[in-house]
C-alpha cells in the first residue's frame, strides 16, 4: 500500500505542475511576441536607412533631392529613387517623359495604364513588416515610407492655424508648374542631423488610401500633426478616407481650410522610425514634445533643438 | 499529520501562483497628467456627420484632435490634454462638388478640394475656447449655427 503510494503523483501535485506551466507559458508568450515584433521594427528601421542612402545616391547624381511630388499623379519621389535601390528594371518601365495630360490623355498618370505594370508591384524595401500590406485600387499597392512634406498640409500651405510653413526636404510640385521643385542639403539649414528626410506611414485598409505613395498625396507627411496622433489624416474625399481610430487609423475629408495632409503612424509599440536627413534612423516617441517635432520637420525653421 | 501539513503549503503554493497570474497585467498606464476628453457637436440643430476637431493651447505646443462620427468624438487620456485653456477648430466637408474616381485616385480631371460648411469663426477665425479642467468630465457641447 505505502510503496503504491511514493511511486505515483497525486491530483493535487499534478494540477500544481500543470498550473506552473501554465503560468510559465503566459509569462513567456508575450516576451517572444514582443521579441518577434522588436524584430521586425528592426527590419522596419533597416528599410528605411536604404531608402535614406538611396535618396543620398540621387542627390549624388542630380545635386538635388527628388521632388516630393509632381502633383498628384504623375510620379513622386519613390519612383525617382528606385535605380538607386537596385530597382532599376522598375525606373525603366515607368513612364518618365510625360508630366501632366496632354490632349486627354491619362495614360501617363501612376495609376494610367502605362505605369500599371509598375504601380502594382509591391517593393519590398518599401513595406514594414509590422504593417499588414494593402492594394486599394486596382492592384496598386500601398507602402510604409512617406517623405518629410513640412510642418503644413501636403501642398506645403505657407501657414496652417498658426504655424509658418519653414522648409522641408522634400518639395511639391504644383500642377503644370514649370519645372519641378527640388529640395538639396544646401538648403537643409538647421543641420542635417536635426531634419527628418523620412517618416513611417501606415497602409490603409480595404480602399483607403493611407500609404498609396505612388499617388502624389499619400506620398507625404506632416510634422504639424504628432506622430500616431488620435487627430484625423485628411483624404479629399471620404470614398477613398474611411475612419478607423481603433485600428490606429482616424480619418477625416479634406476641406478648403483643412487641408490635405498625413500624419506618421506605425504599429510599433509607442512611436514611430524616422530617417534624417543625414541618413542615421531613429526612433521618435509619440510622447515628443510637439514643439521639437515640429522642429526637426523643418529644414530652415532656425530653431534651438535637443 | 506530516502529510497533511505538505498539502497545505501546496495548496498555499498553488494559489499564491494563481494571485500572481491574475494580477500580472494589471495597473492602469500613466498618462502624465493628461485628461481624456469627449463630447457633442451639432451643426444646424443636427448632429455633425462626419468631420473633425481640434484643440490647440495659446503657445500652440498641446494639441490633440479626434474624427467626428455622428455628432460624437472621444479622446483617451493618453491623447488628451493637460488642464487649461485650448482654441477649438471643427472642420466637416461638403463634398457636393467632388467626383471620386473609382479606378484609381486623382484620375479625375483634376482633383478637386470639398468646401468648407462650418463657419469660420469656429475654424480659421475660431473664437471658440474651453476650459479643460481636473475636476471635471471634460464633456464638451458645440452647437454650431
Amino acid at each position: 500500500m505505502k510503496r503504491q503510494k511514493d511511486s505515483g503523483f497525486t491530483l493535487v501535485e499534478l494540477l500544481v505542475v500543470i498550473a506552473i506551466i501554465g503560468i510559465l507559458v503566459a509569462m513567456l508568450l508575450p516576451a517572444v511576441q514582443a521579441a518577434r515584433e522588436a524584430a521586425r521594427r528592426m527590419q522596419c528601421g533597416n528599410n528605411m536607412k536604404q531608402i535614406a542612402l538611396a535618396t543620398h545616391n540621387y542627390h549624388d547624381s542630380y545635386n538635388v533631392f527628388p521632388t516630393g511630388a509632381y502633383s498628384c499623379c504623375w510620379g513622386t519621389w519613390q519612383i525617382a529613387i528606385q535605380p538607386y535601390e537596385e530597382n532599376g528594371n522598375l525606373y525603366d518601365q515607368y513612364f518618365h517623359i510625360r508630366k501632366y495630360d496632354e490632349n486627354g490623355d491619362s495614360s501617363y498618370r501612376y495609376g494610367g495604364s502605362r505605369n500599371r505594370p509598375v504601380t502594382t508591384q509591391r517593393i519590398s524595401a518599401h513595406t514594414c513588416p509590422s504593417d499588414q500590406p494593402n492594394a486599394p485600387i486596382s492592384g496598386i499597392t500601398s507602402h510604409n515610407y512617406a517623405a518629410n512634406f513640412g510642418n503644413t498640409g501636403y501642398s506645403q500651405q505657407r501657414s496652417l492655424n498658426g504655424v509658418l510653413f519653414a522648409g522641408a526636404p522634400f518639395l511639391f510640385t504644383p500642377y503644370r508648374a514649370s519645372g519641378a521643385k527640388h529640395g538639396k542639403f544646401a538648403t537643409v539649414t538647421d543641420g542635417t542631423s536635426n531634419t527628418l528626410l523620412f517618416g513611417e506611414v501606415l497602409q490603409g485598409i480595404g480602399r483607403d488610401l493611407r500609404g498609396f505613395t505612388w499617388w502624389g498625396d499619400a506620398s507625404s507627411f506632416t510634422v504639424y500633426l504628432r506622430p500616431n496622433t488620435s487627430q484625423p489624416d485628411r483624404i479629399y474625399t471620404s470614398y477613398y478616407c474611411q475612419n478607423n481610430p481603433r485600428r490606429g487609423l482616424p480619418c477625416a475629408v479634406a476641406t478648403s481650410t483643412n487641408p490635405t495632409m498625413f500624419a506618421a503612424r506605425s504599429r510599433h509599440p509607442g512611436g514611430v522610425q524616422t530617417a534624417l536627413v543625414d541618413g542615421s534612423v531613429s526612433f521618435v516617441a509619440e510622447t515628443i514634445e510637439l514643439a521639437i517635432w515640429r522642429a526637426k520637420g523643418t529644414a530652415q525653421g532656425g530653431e534651438a533643438i535637443q | 499529520m506530516e502529510f497533511m501539513r505538505f498539502r497545505r503549503i501546496e495548496r498555499l503554493g498553488f494559489l499564491c501562483l494563481l494571485a500572481t497570474a491574475l494580477m500580472s497585467g494589471c495597473g492602469s498606464p500613466d498618462t502624465g497628467g493628461k485628461l481624456a476628453l469627449s463630447g457633442s457637436i451639432t451643426f444646424q440643430g443636427q448632429p455633425l456627420k462626419e468631420g473633425s476637431i481640434e484643440f490647440t493651447s495659446d503657445d500652440g505646443n498641446q494639441q490633440t484632435g479626434a474624427a467626428i462620427e455622428d455628432g460624437k468624438f472621444s479622446i483617451d487620456a493618453i491623447h488628451g490634454l493637460l488642464p487649461g485653456a485650448y482654441t477649438v477648430r471643427i472642420h466637416s466637408a461638403d463634398e457636393s462638388e467632388v467626383h471620386a474616381n473609382e479606378e484609381a485616385p486623382g484620375m479625375e480631371s483634376i482633383q478637386q478640394t470639398a468646401t468648407e460648411r462650418i463657419p469660420a469663426e469656429y475654424n480659421v477665425n475660431s473664437k471658440e475656447v474651453v476650459q479643460v479642467k481636473e475636476d471635471s468630465e471634460n464633456d464638451f457641447v458645440f452647437d454650431i449655427p
